[in-house]
């Protein structure tokens, strides 16, 4: 990895993400994935959503990142609530970078393909080449450009992964379980990419994670049961 | 990061797939390219015949549809065809489809008016030509000389009748060459059809302008009932082998273009069942369905433009090996035009782009979060 510059603080006061009342059922109610979260993210923070299996942890996320619509409440982006928002593709696009547990990178393109594939369809975007190249030159994989994810290892894949959430340089991370398939050593060489990339590039993190060693890495841990947050920073809610 | 290589690369990951879908796509293309130069190539095969001979327009019977027009006595129209205006020659032709060997498949026999127009356009090569009406000798052409493996001298029999070949010739048209040519009064000889002929050749003066033609047209239509004159072009397109093999062409292409279509179409809704959880992944990272959807169109348009180059290549292979076939030797020849051969590819990518849109849809529609959980 190449040395970091310093940054010493990176949160402001400013919310970036806001919910109010947020639920999530499936099967026609049957299942309540969420039920009544009310949420607010600092723009810089950098949030372990923790919690055992089914709380709801990944749906909060989905959320956010606009993969699953709720099905009441509201979400907010900058004050701007998401049911304003007409084109949800490009949010993700501009606004969001995913890092998923499994990595799913493209097997067929290289490191460079992979980390580039957010840019298709961006106009105008006319150096995205160099910046994916910068990414994975600080994310140490400057000699990994044009392998195919097979032959990369576990952390790399993850590296190129967290690459790829990068390129657009988002305002939000959301990480589910990103150290989930990895040894040890790999996940806190990860996590240690996440943490500086945060600080480098100002970016607001929210991560999912079942590890408390892993949450412990965030600035505040919200904890969730039953599609519920049950504690924020340890105050009981 | 381009969409094109990235479509591509998506075909190259499963390759036996590919090859397969490929295989049907260039198959129905080269039965489309080949069967549709067939056809073509008749057609202006008989119809550079025709010209040659400088025929400016053919009286035939009024329902002369089969592969040769109905035979008829000449003598009951020539006489009132040489008394319209501009008519400077009304030549009688017998056509028959004769088997003369064994060893070659059946050939044409032409039976041609002694001293007429009809013989200048060949050029003799060897031997001589007939010498009166009552000369019943045989002259070949060269792709018939080869194919019968005779020369002058040697004898050829017909219906019975054994004839010397007197010369061998050779004509600017396929169908020609691959010919015996007797004079008129022989053929009907030998084929008992005396005085009979298939059509009358007319040839006008010099000064008979589209008018002229048009009204000579309409004349006989009038005055010879059962009977019309149309240009060697109608004559060729009213044949019913060449409206058979046009109709057969026409035919391949929809069904080859309905086969390839489904065959994109399944070949497609296979691949992206199989990349759910990845164009759920394309979409998390923010791409517009829009982009999904032109990635797998893509996909199948570039399927279906290398089965289509393939497909043409293929095609004009096979029709050079039809061509090259004793059987078919003589009576086909391919006709490649460039802007067909344009149109096939067109209709290539057209296939591609109708039989990947639903699944590019289907695809665009992904749930990203219920993709992404898929395993």
């Amino acid at each position: 990895m190449k040395p970091l510059s310093p940054i010493c603080s990176v949160t402001t006061s400013t919310p970036v993400l806001s919910s109010r009342n947020l639920t999530l059922h499936f099967d026609q109610g049957r299942t309540k994935a969420l039920n009544g979260v009310d949420i607010e993210i600092i723009e810089g923070e950098f949030v372990a959503v923790t919690g055992p299996s089914g709380c709801g942890k990944s749906s909060l996320l989905n959320l956010i990142g606009t993969l699953d619509q709720a099905s009441s409440g509201e979400l907010f982006f900058r004050q701007q609530p998401y049911s304003s928002m007409t084109d949800l593709s490009e949010f993700r696009r501009e606004q969001v970078g995913f890092v998923f547990q499994s990595f799913h990178l493209i097997p067929t393109l290289t490191t460079l393909g992979n980390v580039l594939l957010p840019t298709v369809g961006r106009a105008g975007d006319h150096n995205a080449t160099a910046r994916a190249t910068a990414l994975l030159q600080q994310m140490g994989l400057e000699s990994r450009l044009d392998h195919f994810p097979s032959q990369l290892s576990g952390g790399e894949r993850q590296r190129v992964a967290i690459a790829r959430a990068l390129i657009n340089d988002p305002t939000i991370i959301l990480a589910d379980e990103p150290t989930g398939s990895l040894d040890s050593e790999n996940a806190s060489h990860v996590l240690d990419v996440i943490a500086n990339m945060r600080l480098r590039k100002s970016l607001t993190v929210v991560m999912v994670t079942h590890d408390p060693n892993v949450a412990a890495r965030a600035d505040r841990e919200i904890c969730m049961r039953d599609g519920k947050i049950v504690t924020d920073n340890g105050v009981n809610l | 990061m381009n969409l094109l290589r990235f479509a591509f690369d998506n075909l190259t990951r499963r390759p036996a797939r590919t090859t397969l879908t490929l295989s049907a796509i260039a198959l129905g293309i080269a039965a489309i390219v080949a069967l549709t130069a067939i056809a073509w190539g008749f057609e202006a095969s008989w119809q550079k015949a025709n010209d040659a001979r400088g025929t400016d327009l053919i009286v035939t019977k009024l329902a002369s549809e089969n592969t040769m027009p109905s035979p008829f006595v000449a003598e009951k129209v020539r006489p009132d065809l040489l008394k319209l205006p501009h008519v400077q020659e009304v030549v009688g032709l017998l056509s028959e489809m004769l088997t003369v060997s064994y060893d070659a498949p059946p050939m044409f026999v032409f039976g041609w008016q002694f001293d007429s127009y009809l013989w200048d356009h060949l050029q003799l090569i060897d031997g001589r030509w007939p010498q009166s009406p009552d000369d019943a000798v045989i002259v070949i052409g060269t792709l018939a000389a080869e194919l019968l493996q005779k020369k002058t001298g040697d004898t050829i029999e017909i219906e019975g009748v054994a004839l010397p070949v007197a010369g061998i010739f050779q004509s600017s048209a396929l169908v020609e060459n691959g010919a015996l040519i007797l004079p008129l009064l022989q053929v009907q000889q030998l084929t008992d059809k005396p005085g009979k002929v298939n059509v009358l050749n007319l040839q006008l003066d010099a000064s008979a302008t589209t008018t002229d033609v048009a009204h000579i047209k309409a004349q006989v239509r009038a005055t010879l009932p059962g009977f019309v004159a149309i240009t060697s072009g109608e004559l060729v397109s009213q044949n019913a082998v060449v409206r058979i093999s046009k109709a057969m062409s026409n035919a391949t292409i929809l069904i080859a273009s309905l086969v390839g279509a489904l065959v994109v179409f399944n070949t497609m809704l296979m691949s992206i069942s199989e990349r759910t959880r990845e164009i759920g992944v394309l979409l998390a990272l923010g791409w517009h369905p829009r982009t999904v959807i032109k990635l797998i169109i893509s996909e199948s348009a570039m399927l279906t433009l290398a089965g289509g180059i393939i497909g043409i290549l293929l095609g004009i292979l096979l029709t050079i090996g039809l061509e090259h076939i004793e059987l078919m030797r003589g009576k086909i020849d391919g006709l490649f035009s460039p802007p067909f051969l344009l149109a096939v590819l067109g209709l290539s990518i057209i296939l591609g782009i109708l039989g990947g849109l639903y699944p590019a849809i289907k695809a665009a529609r992904t749930h990203p979060s219920q993709a992404l959980r898929q395993e």
